[in-house]
């Protein structure tokens, strides 16, 4: 599995090495301290039992294809829930880069040539996200808004912009006929390695930034204590504002890979994924309260959603059915931060 | 996220001058007009009578649920899942109306049967209203995160009743569009809740204890409030008028689609907010606020449909609505980043 | 009048434990009817713990309560009122959006029909007591419009009002000036007079000795005696709450050498706290701040420090005129600055005391692409924590909650002890820090202005002002009212320029 090749790694992360010293041996506090993925481990055995097909390699494939843009939009907000905020916008620039990019690829008058369009619609889709990015940042630290109704707001208003768009474009949601090198990106048969590749360097260097860089400790400083971290000379204010960036540019990455794997411009690309962002980023135990959690715990989190997502899907079940148990699994694992904070005797939130 | 105490926080300075920020309070006032004017030179139906009986009418649904919003919003609480909770006490509604076993038909031949009908959403509405109030009060989980995931719970429970179907819901809608004295029945419920909650909010001890709680919990909590039962009574109470506005939505619509309620949370927040009432807490009120805010609100909403805008555009206006309205909560606001 | 014979409280065998870790072991405590008793001890004594149990905040584990002996077993602070027992706390409990009527009836609004609060009532009644403190309010003000030292005494007014046998003050003084102190004092002795029990809690001994009967000492979650007024002796009491003879209160003042002004400020103007702040601060020089509360030294050290925009004036640093301040802009300029509030503005209570501590010198260990150094890392707070020596197990797990007021306020110290600062401005640096803890801060900031740097100490302690300074200035409604240089240090002087 995954987590071996990873953990010599881990073992280098302070807070990891601390509980595994704690851990000792013994598979009882093993489990215990890495629930989890323990959890995670029981399902996908489970999964690879009782649900038909999904031991299939096309199947495997597509379940890492699926986790790809997950893991980097979760990513990003990862960031900013480390840094005690939220950003709802993500799914925004995921419909509006999806939108904008494909119409770059298929509509515009750069669309007959592709050697042009694609990079630039690349190009563009991030920038989308930077945009919206910036003016989140610019609301949350100059205008002082809260950040959860700033990024309702640009969520509402940039969602709504995609459709617009979409339907003043290509008359419909959805914009096809995108050019076929595009399709790359998103993993198209013998390609598979490349979002998954793209991914797992974003995760990477998300995961250097937060353990290994003094901004990643301004980060989780900003996220445990905000006033004491201005008076400790920390640019509360910066921290924010770049971190709004990145969550949007990470965001507008995601919609590159999920258009090319949709491979068309999809309006409603987004619409129903913020439920799984936010249950991948607490299932895996960072606190929504800020200043605790991880990266490492944010994949645990998108391969456990992305596994729900898949079977569910491969068992035929509903998509709210599936959205109704993301929404019961958020509340588990805030339930389970709760305890935690009790055991530790701490009263936040 | 940590709670604020404004005796502590040192006054600081706003960002913008006062002149400019009470500029900007009234700008929205000003900007407002301005698409009034908008809308009635480009439908003269827009500016009469009729209308904006229309426009009290449409509001009534979810002025109800600005009310019980601004319980919340008092206590520095916020819930978007009244949207869903509307959605899963029309469905249930639906269901019920359309499977006559359960609800014989013949009740509705008096006042009874939408007594029975809206007293069933009312106890949906408390119920999810409950379970939100003790997440947030009990579990300490922030509240826009517990309400985000009981919105998806119980949006998932509604769609099962209903089945991904429409049911039909106008055995409701003679009642629910009936007017007496010329008025709607719908605007006859908002007025009455309305003065309801104004006194309970304004006159009585528990409406204080909100206000307290909103503005410190830690210091409600020393003196001797019951601060997690007050929350909690608070999310109950706005569940309960989410659920009733879902009926009364419901009886109007005459039918519960699958996006029935979908982003009225939106329409609602940004009418309490418009209002007045801030999202920091301890400050809040339902006359005027609550009534302004969604009266403003719907008769955006009802232009845009007079001069046929795309439906699509809505989202952004509503968007941009709340941005605005909180922008200027924010600029007044002293205190620190949330 | 005290009545000797007649015990109105009496707790037998009190032990209290917070996560396995007995915080009282076993008090034993009588107080009588209508006396004042001062009770005194080191920060983390019990004290708090104590009075908690008496006001029912914290529930009695183990032995038992009597009051006017009948059992008295607090499941509530509700309960605690109801039974006659007022705990005032330490900070406010007022809501800032709430009038001051509103605010004195928080908890218990006489109520007519439906619920509906007796206005008329509370105004009346508020207004009664307005008239009885000579408080410059009205029943309608909104305590958010109002100075901190009236709170105080709104805060005191509004616990007066309820019937009560048994009252406990926990610093009650803290922000309050001279003149309301005194009445603050005429008025416990009205309460003592009228046969009402006093627990009087304070850190400053000079007003416990001023007002008690009795005073007990508790420390380590025992009392270690009790003292009648005629028995009082300063030493002695001091000697009880540490467990030793404190020889000496401050550290020897030795002469240093002063250099060129490091900071200079002129005319510095904030809010309508600041008004027309001038000072110049010398290499090797520790200057005091005195005032009383209120006359804004908090607010011109936040503004010098940039925590607060200022709104005029100008600040010089080595010489350099800057434009906009802000923290990290001044900590880039090597100045260091500790707030009075150290849980809520000086520390991560949640963090590891290496978090804590390397979070201002973190810039300066960066390697290639904002690496961390660890090994940099680890030597310097290990350093930091044997120069400073803070008790600590593991640096890099134990949380900094886990810590004594004492050991933590040598955290923040060492926070910007490491980042080596030219300029040093501390708010309060020994607030909530008990007599042992002080003396080691004391050492430190001699040894920082020994090291050639520049020391601001605001404090509202004059005695430890004369201690450790070379010169002090007072501040005085928002302004500098005098400037006294250590040949001439003299409380009176210094007092009779705050007033």
């Amino acid at each position: 599995m995954v987590y071996p090749l990873f953990r010599s790694y881990y073992r280098r992360v302070i807070t990891l090495s601390i509980k595994n010293k704690r851990a000792g041996n013994t598979p009882a506090k093993f489990v215990r301290n890495n629930s989890v993925f323990v959890f995670l481990c029981l399902a996908v055995l489970l999964s690879a039992i009782f649900v038909p097909n999904f031991f299939s390699a096309y199947n495997i494939k597509n379940y890492f294809l699926q986790a790809s843009d997950l893991l980097i939009i979760a990513c990003g907000l990862t960031f900013i829930v480390l840094n005690g905020g939220i950003d709802f916008s993500v799914t925004s620039v995921l419909a509006l880069g999806s939108v904008v990019g494909a119409y770059i690829m298929a509509l515009s008058p750069l669309a007959p040539y592709p050697a042009f369009s694609i990079p630039l619609s690349i190009f563009v889709t991030i920038l989308i996200g930077a945009i919206v990015g910036t003016i989140n940042g610019f609301s949350i630290t100059i205008l002082k808004m809260p950040s959860f109704i700033a990024t309702l707001a640009t969520q509402l208003i940039f969602s709504g912009i995609a459709i617009l768009f979409a339907s003043k474009v290509a008359l419909r949601a959805s914009i096809n006929g995108l050019p076929e090198p595009f399709f790359i990106i998103g993993g198209e048969g013998k390609y598979f390695l490349v979002p998954i590749a793209i991914s797992a360097s974003i995760f990477f260097i998300s995961h250097f930034i937060l353990e290994y860089t003094g901004f990643g400790r301004n980060i989780l400083a900003v996220g445990t204590n905000p006033k004491a971290s201005n008076i400790s000379g920390v640019s509360v204010k910066k921290t924010i504002f770049i971190l709004c960036l990145l969550s949007g540019v990470y965001a507008g990455i995601a919609s590159v890979i999920a258009t090319s794997r949709n491979q068309a411009g999809i309006a409603s690309l987004g619409d129903k994924m913020f439920i799984s962002i936010i249950a991948s980023i607490v299932i895996g135990g960072t606190s929504i309260a800020g200043g605790s959690g991880g990266f490492k715990q944010t994949l645990i989190g998108v391969f456990f959603i992305t596994l729900i997502n898949n079977t569910m899907n491969l068992l035929g079940v509903d998509w709210y059915i599936t959205m109704l148990f993301q929404g019961m699994l958020i509340l588990v694992a805030a339930f389970a931060d709760y305890m935690m904070r009790v055991r530790r005797g701490s009263r936040r939130g | 996220m940590n709670t604020i105490n404004t005796d502590l926080t040192k006054s600081k300075k706003t960002i913008f001058p006062g002149t400019f920020s009470h500029l900007l309070k009234y700008g929205v006032y000003v900007i407002f007009f301005i698409m009034v004017i908008f809308f009635a030179t480009k439908n003269p139906r827009f500016f009469t009578v009729d209308n904006f009986l229309l426009i009290l009418q449409q509001a009534s649904p979810l002025g109800i649920v600005v009310v019980g919003m601004t319980f919340v919003l008092v206590l520095a609480g916020i819930d978007i899942s009244v949207g869903r909770i509307m959605f899963i006490a029309a469905s249930v509604i639906g269901y019920l109306l359309n499977n006559t076993t359960l609800l014989p038909l013949a009740l509705f031949e008096n006042v009874g049967g939408y007594l029975i009908v809206f007293a069933i959403c009312i106890l949906i509405g408390s119920l999810v209203g409950y379970v939100n109030g003790a997440l947030i009060a009990k579990l300490r989980i922030v509240p826009f995160i517990a309400t985000l995931a009981i919105g998806s719970v119980i949006r998932g429970i509604g769609l099962t009743i209903s089945n991904s179907r429409t049911p039909s819901t106008t055995y409701i809608s003679g009642f629910v569009n009936a007017r007496v004295f010329g008025l709607p029945v719908t605007l006859i419920f908002f007025v009455v809740i309305a003065l309801v909650f104004d006194f309970i909010l304004r006159f009585t001890t528990y409406g204080r204890y909100l206000m307290a709680i909103g503005n410190s919990p830690e210091m409600a909590r020393k003196t001797g409030i019951n601060v997690d039962r007050n929350i909690i009574i608070a999310y109950i109470l706005c569940g309960a008028l989410a659920g009733l506005a879902g009926a009364l939505l419901a009886g109007q619509i005459g039918a519960v689609s699958i996006t029935f309620g979908e982003g009225n949370e939106f329409i609602v927040i940004a009418a309490a907010v418009l209002g007045g009432t801030s999202l920091f807490g301890g400050k809040g009120s339902i006359i005027p606020g609550a009534i302004i805010g969604i009266v403003l609100v719907t008769t955006i909403m009802n232009g845009l449909a007079m001069v046929n805008a795309s439906p699509y555009i809505y989202t952004i206006v509503r968007g941009c609505i709340i941005f605005f309205a909180v922008m200027v909560d924010s600029i007044n606001y002293k205190g620190d980043l949330r | 009048m005290i009545m000797p014979d007649k015990i109105m409280l009496k707790m037998t065998d009190i032990k209290k434990s917070f996560f396995g870790v007995n915080v009282l072991h076993g008090i034993n405590y009588d107080l009588l009817k209508g006396e004042i008793h001062g009770l005194v001890g080191e920060n983390g004594a019990g004290k708090s713990t104590l009075m908690n149990i008496i006001g029912g905040v914290l529930k009695n584990e183990d032995g038992h309560m009597e009051i006017d002996s009948t059992l008295y077993d607090p499941i509530s602070p509700k309960f605690a009122t109801d039974s006659g027992v007022l705990f005032i706390h330490q900070e406010l409990n007022l809501f800032s959006n709430m009038t001051v009527a509103e605010n004195m009836f928080i908890d218990g609004y006489p109520t007519g029909f439906a619920g509906k609060i007796n206005y008329k009532k509370i105004r009346t009644l508020a207004t009664e007591y307005i008239q009885k403190y000579d408080l410059p309010v009205t029943p309608d003000t909104k305590i958010g419009t109002l100075p901190m030292g009236t709170r105080q005494i709104i805060e005191i007014a509004k616990a007066l009002m309820k019937k009560a046998r048994i009252i406990i003050f926990d610093e009650p003084t803290t922000s309050l000036s001279h003149r309301e102190k005194e009445k603050l004092f005429s008025t416990i002795r009205q309460l003592k007079a009228s046969g009402i029990s006093i627990i009087y809690i304070s850190h400053i001994l000079e007003d416990v000795f001023d007002l008690c009967d009795r005073v007990s000492v508790l420390r380590d979650g025992m009392i270690i005696g009790t003292r009648t007024r005629e028995k009082l002796h300063k030493q002695e009491i001091i000697k009880m709450m540490v467990g030793r003879e404190l020889d000496q209160e401050y550290v020897t003042f030795e002469q240093r050498a002063i250099g060129e002004t490091l900071l200079k400020a002129t005319g510095l103007r904030q809010g309508n706290m600041v008004k027309d702040v001038s000072v110049e601060l010398r290499s090797g020089e520790i200057v005091g701040l005195y005032g009383l509360m209120g006359a804004g030294r908090t607010e011109f050290v936040r503004t010098l420090f940039g925590v607060d925009k200022k709104d005029s004036g100008d600040v010089f640093i080595n010489g350099e005129k800057i434009e906009k301040l802000s923290p990290s802009l001044c900590v880039g300029k090597g100045m260091a600055f500790i707030t009075e509030d150290r849980r809520e503005e000086g520390l991560f209570m949640a963090k590891s005391v290496k978090d804590n501590m390397i979070i201002v010198k973190l810039k300066d260990i960066l390697g290639k692409f904002g690496i961390i150094n660890r090994k940099q890392e680890q030597s310097l707070v290990k350093s930091a924590i044997g120069s400073l020596s803070v008790r600590v197990g593991d640096y890099n797990i134990q949380p900094i909650n886990n810590l004594s007021g004492g050991n933590q306020q040598k955290v923040v110290f060492g926070k910007w002890v490491l980042m080596e600062p030219r300029i040093f401005i501390m708010d309060e640096p020994t607030r909530g820090v008990d007599v042992g803890a002080k003396f080691e801060i004391y050492s430190i900031i001699v040894d920082m202005a020994k090291k050639g740097c520049s020391v601001l100490m605001v404090s509202s302690e004059i005695e430890e002002l004369i201690g450790v300074c070379d010169r002090i200035l007072v501040m005085n409604k928002g302004r500098i009212s005098g400037e006294i240089v250590r040949p001439e240090f003299n409380k009176e002087t210094i007092v009779n320029l705050a007033l």
